[in-house]
């Protein structure tokens, strides 16, 4: 038997070099990947890789998301929809036979992965390109050197990213303050979901973009108010980024002096 | 706290024994030389939160009724502690269930036991020689919780 499925391992692995072996995940490490993910009912999981059907079908039975997956092996499809058949959520899960790097992922809203290393790098483009937002879920095998932003270890490591928004480039930051609205630059570099930058104030050295954050489309920093030497006020802000504006609120001062204001920027140069 | 490190590690000891377990230390630039801080904030210079935690280390016994292997009697959780890194499990006839992303702050521990193919996260509040709380399993609409309570049975330095 193991000389058969080997047999069958190295042909297919002849035909396609990126096939990754069938080895079912634990269950408990599939409810862990979901429970990491949030999934709800309101989701639509794609599962790439998707072997016995197992992390799609707990989807759909434990957490009521509907969904599709991908696999190469045709008779781990027609598993799969015989398992779907039984745990009775063949209406909301699919198994198609297809090349996972054809699939299009653009209906995802979370995406499941258990394949190896290599894979997931070459599959991380396409990932990136998912809109801000999107959830991808992996156990064992990361995405290289794009980290991810939650980890749990629950018998195996298990790992959540959130598709970054693009928020690299130099914005300008319309501010309200005590003294008189002001217009500062911020000039963002980004690394998918690691950001850090610069403000540039009129008359003033560049000041640091502290405690950057970036979660989808949400992002969050800290900025110190250098126009005000005395008080050199912290400013704490939150926002939305869509397209080439970002807005929402940001909090000067600490304790019972804490002030809110609204605060937007716009990127003029990428 | 903004004292020179030699200063900061003499005084911590002192902290750790008299301050109630949930108290938090800031300081800024220096911190305590072992005690990894439970938060850091850097806005042009490094700040650390540090939460004093509950004494865990020891020998517990632990009624759970969920966990399969409990059948209506106490199991043995073993606790090791440093600051409010914790690591343990559970000692069954059969063999170890160990605790997944134990952590406490301050007087809340909280743990995940696999049990069963299923996970049991664990969370309690410690009060000397007592901890009690709830477990909670399952997933999406159909998660659950029961309390747990553990006491302890003998304390390690």
């Amino acid at each position: 038997m193991a000389a058969v499925l080997c047999l069958s391992a190295l042909q297919a692995r002849a035909q396609w070099p990126y096939e990754a072996p069938f080895v079912p995940s634990p269950q408990v490490v599939v409810d862990e990947m979901l429970r990491l993910a949030e999934v709800t009912k309101d989701d639509f999981v794609m599962d790439l890789g998707s072997g016995d059907g197992r992390i799609l079908i707990t989807a759909a039975v434990k957490f009521g998301a509907r969904g599709i997956g991908v696999d190469l092996d045709e008779t781990l499809i027609y598993q799969s929809e015989a398992a779907a058949q039984n745990a009775g959520v063949a209406e909301r899960v699919q198994f198609l036979r297809q090349d996972l790097f054809k699939t299009d992922l653009s209906k995802a809203s979370v995406i499941t992965l258990y394949l190896l290393q290599k894979m997931n790098v070459r599959l991380r483009p396409h990932l990136l390109a998912l809109r801000p937002g999107t959830r991808i879920v992996a156990h064992d095998f990361d995405l290289g050197d794009w980290k991810p932003d939650f980890k749990t270890t629950v018998r195996k490591n298990v790992m959540l990213w959130i598709v970054p928004a693009n928020i690299h480039g130099h914005w300008r930051l319309n501010l309200p303050l005590p003294g008189g609205a002001q217009t500062w630059e911020l000039d963002i570099r980004q690394k998918y979901q690691e950001v850090d930058g610069v403000v540039r104030v009129a008359q003033q050295p560049p000041g640091g973009l502290w405690q950057a954050q970036l979660r989808g489309e949400r992002v969050s920093f800290t900025l110190v108010d250098s126009t005000d030497r005395e008080n050199e006020a912290m400013m704490y802000f939150e926002g939305v980024i869509k397209g080439n504006v970002m807005e929402g609120e940001m909090r000067r001062g600490v304790g019972n002096k804490q002030t809110r204001h609204k605060w937007r920027a716009e990127r003029f140069k990428p | 706290m903004y004292l020179l490190s030699g200063l900061v590690a003499k005084l911590e000891p002192k902290l750790l024994a008299e301050l109630k377990p949930g108290t938090r230390i800031v300081a800024h630039d220096y911190g305590f030389p072992k005690w990894q801080p439970d938060r850091t904030v850097r806005i042009s210079k490094t700040y650390l939160l540090y939460v004093a935690p509950a004494n865990v280390a020891g020998a517990w016994r632990i009624d759970a009724p969920t966990l399969s292997m409990a059948r209506g009697r106490e199991l043995a959780l073993d606790l090791k502690q440093h600051y409010q890194q914790v690591s343990g499990g559970v000692r069954t006839q059969g063999g170890f269930l160990p605790a997944f992303e134990a952590r406490l702050h301050g007087e809340r521990l909280h743990f995940v036991l696999v049990d069963d193919d299923r996970s049991h996260r664990f969370e309690g509040t410690v009060r000397g020689d007592v901890i009690e709380g709830v477990v909670r399993y399952g997933y999406g609409p159909k998660l659950a919780e029961e309390p747990w309570r553990a006491r302890r049975v003998m304390t390690v330095q």
